[in-house]
């Protein structure tokens, strides 16, 4: 009752919205301030100056990540697949579903820190697990158009929001213009996108002596940051804040790749096999792992770097430097301890403040 | 309008400048004995190429051999310089005092630039293929010194200096070069003296031989010396590093 009520409030609201006078949809847009988490390792990222996060663009490109419409039959949206709840991630999915559930061949990645692949990563392959695209602004078009996923096209993307009572009004807002293109619907998603940041794991923390390390979780951050575990030459070193290196690499998943990666994109044979190296935070809402989701479990990940990795012409050094001792050899109290590490990577604010 | 004032502006000063220089150079100038010579204050450009021996480098599809007949491929080359420094003529240096990350695969700070480089008369440059013990520990972490850029060493002292990799095409077996430490820092120095330049925006080439690390003064060997160099105190990086010392050679100087 008292829900009803309330939806019924908001619903009256709207409505007053429409009726208003023309200057309140004028473009006034106020800039939107990026709350960084704090700690010097969080640099600013770049802003495309032809694409200033502003607080209607960001709450127009929220919008458009849950708009059904940009799918063919109005089914699906960018959240479909990529779930707050799960760091943006498909909720345990290996595949996720696009329109009549169909399946693509990868796993939906967790999407926060983005913005700081377009200032480390100094390729112009960025984005998809194959680097396919540069830039926010293009990656964004990417599952809107594929076959598999949302499989629309632009033209009748922008025709449905032009024809929508909301939209114009808020592109107006957002960019000064109730003319819709694909261009401004990318600019708003990418304004969302850039503000999921997350960095208040446990890690985070006790970086901060808000907390302690258990014993545990020291030894296999120790394991993390040296050759013993030797996760740190991809995954970024702990002054780093990102558990990543925004690159690509062949981690030795087969000894021929099924999914050739980001030789689809760049043709050098020397990309065979090589996949954008994703962030550690979030693990234990990101589940399952690898560009295909092969792995169910973390202490699967585990057992594969420590044992179960291929050789291949295009392995990376870092781990085929590891096959003369037939591996990492690290002992189950090790492989334990490293769990524990990569667990408290997670950011549980992050996922309850994204809803 | 405003705009198109303040060029023509420029245009004006230089062209005035220019005759200036003029007056004041002369071709019997006792001064200019080597080297480069500058008449007034000027941007100095150096560019790097890299190369292997006589070969070019090509990023995966080539093999290189060593002196210790080791095949291997190279599939990523990043290092720092710092501290580039000229000489003068009177023996006294300019020390630049940059810090450059160098990505050779993706073409990032291939050429570097000094402004305001004093008039004067050159016969040396000298830089660290590396970071000073004062930068290596500061926590200043800005620019090329961000961690995340993947060159600092959590468990070491400072950062990696300089790293290739790249594996035996036959074997596949990779191997991973990650050289540093302070007491591990190659410093070069290069005659200018070679050539005698007078030039209003001096660009001085220098070539680096990615086949001087494996020689001169020892051979370095995969097989004996290891694959993974990850330390800076392992004998292997010892003799990697100073074999750095004369892997680079100023080519051109215009």
């Amino acid at each position: 009752m008292k829900l009803g009520n309330k939806v019924g409030l908001l619903l009256l609201v709207i409505a007053c919205k429409k009726d208003l006078p023309i200057e309140n949809t004028s473009y006034n847009p106020i800039p939107y301030q990026l709350q960084l988490p704090i700690g010097r390792t969080w640099t600013q990222f770049p802003i495309p100056s032809e694409n200033p996060l502003t607080v209607e663009g960001v709450s127009l490109g929220k919008l458009l990540f849950e708009e059904k419409m940009l799918s063919a039959n109005n089914a699906i949206s960018c959240k479909s697949c990529h779930q707050p709840a799960y760091a943006f991630s498909d909720g345990g999915k290996q595949f996720s579903e696009g329109i009549n559930q169909l399946k693509g061949n990868r796993n939906a990645p967790a999407l926060f820190n983005l913005g700081w692949t377009e200032l480390y990563n100094i390729t112009g392959h960025r984005f998809f697990w194959d680097g396919g695209k540069g830039s926010l602004e293009q990656q964004v078009i990417g599952p809107i158009v594929n076959p598999v996923e949302m499989a629309s096209n632009t033209k009748e993307v922008v025709n449905k929001l032009q024809n929508s009572p909301t939209y114009p009004r808020l592109f107006k807002k957002a960019f000064g213009t109730d003319s819709i293109t694909i261009g401004l619907v990318a600019k708003a998603i990418s304004q969302y996108e850039r503000t999921l940041i997350s960095g208040n794991s446990y890690y985070d923390k006790a970086e901060r002596r808000e907390r302690l390390r258990t014993p545990s979780e020291q030894n296999g951050m120790i394991i993390f940051s040296t050759e013993k575990g030797d996760c740190f030459h991809c995954h970024g070193n702990l002054s780093s804040a990102f558990f990543t290196d925004f690159n690509f690499h062949n981690n030795g998943l087969d000894e021929v790749s099924l999914d050739s990666g980001l030789f689809r994109v760049t043709g050098l044979p020397a990309d065979r096999g090589k996949f954008k190296t994703p962030s550690l935070r979030n693990l234990v809402f990101t589940a399952p792992y690898m560009h295909d989701g092969r792995f169910k479990t973390l202490w699967e990940v585990i057992e594969f770097y420590n044992s179960g990795f291929k050789n291949s012409p295009t392995l990376d050094p870092f781990i085929s430097k590891h096959i003369p001792n037939g591996g990492l050899n690290l002992t189950p109290i090790e492989k334990t301890d490293l769990y524990n590490f990569l667990v408290s990577l997670s950011d549980t604010d992050f996922v309850l403040k994204h809803k | 309008m405003l705009g198109v004032g303040a060029l023509s502006l420029v245009l004006l000063y230089s062209s005035c400048k220019k005759t200036d220089s003029s007056t004041t150079t002369q071709t019997n100038d006792p001064s200019f004995v080597n080297g480069l010579y500058l008449t007034k204050a000027s941007n100095l450009q150096i560019n790097f190429t890299y190369g292997f021996g006589s070969d070019s480098l090509v990023f995966n599809d080539k093999n290189y051999i060593n002196a210790s007949n080791d095949t291997f491929d190279i599939e990523d080359l990043k290092h720092y310089f710092s501290n580039f420094a000229i000489q003068k003529a009177d023996s006294t240096w300019i020390y630049f005092q940059n810090i450059n990350l160098v990505d050779v695969k993706n073409g990032r700070n291939l050429t570097l630039n000094f402004p305001n480089i004093p008039a004067g008369n050159y016969s040396a440059i000298a830089f660290d293929l590396g970071l000073d013990k004062t930068h290596n520990s500061s926590m200043g972490f800005e620019g090329d010194l961000d961690p995340a850029w993947g060159m600092y060493w959590t468990w070491n002292t400072g950062y990696v200096f300089f790293r290739m990799m790249g594996r035996n095409p036959r074997t596949q077996e990779g191997y991973s070069l990650d050289l540093g430490g302070d007491n591990n820092l190659p410093h070069l120095v290069l005659s200018l003296a070679d050539f005698k330049v007078k030039s209003v925006m001096p660009q001085i080439g220098i070539h680096m031989d990615l086949n001087e690390i494996f020689q001169s003064p020892s051979n370095y060997s995969f097989v004996n010396d290891g694959m993974a160099i990850h330390s800076n105190t392992s004998p292997g990086a010892i003799k990697l590093a100073k074999n750095m010392e004369d892997m680079a050679k100023v080519v051109t100087l215009k």
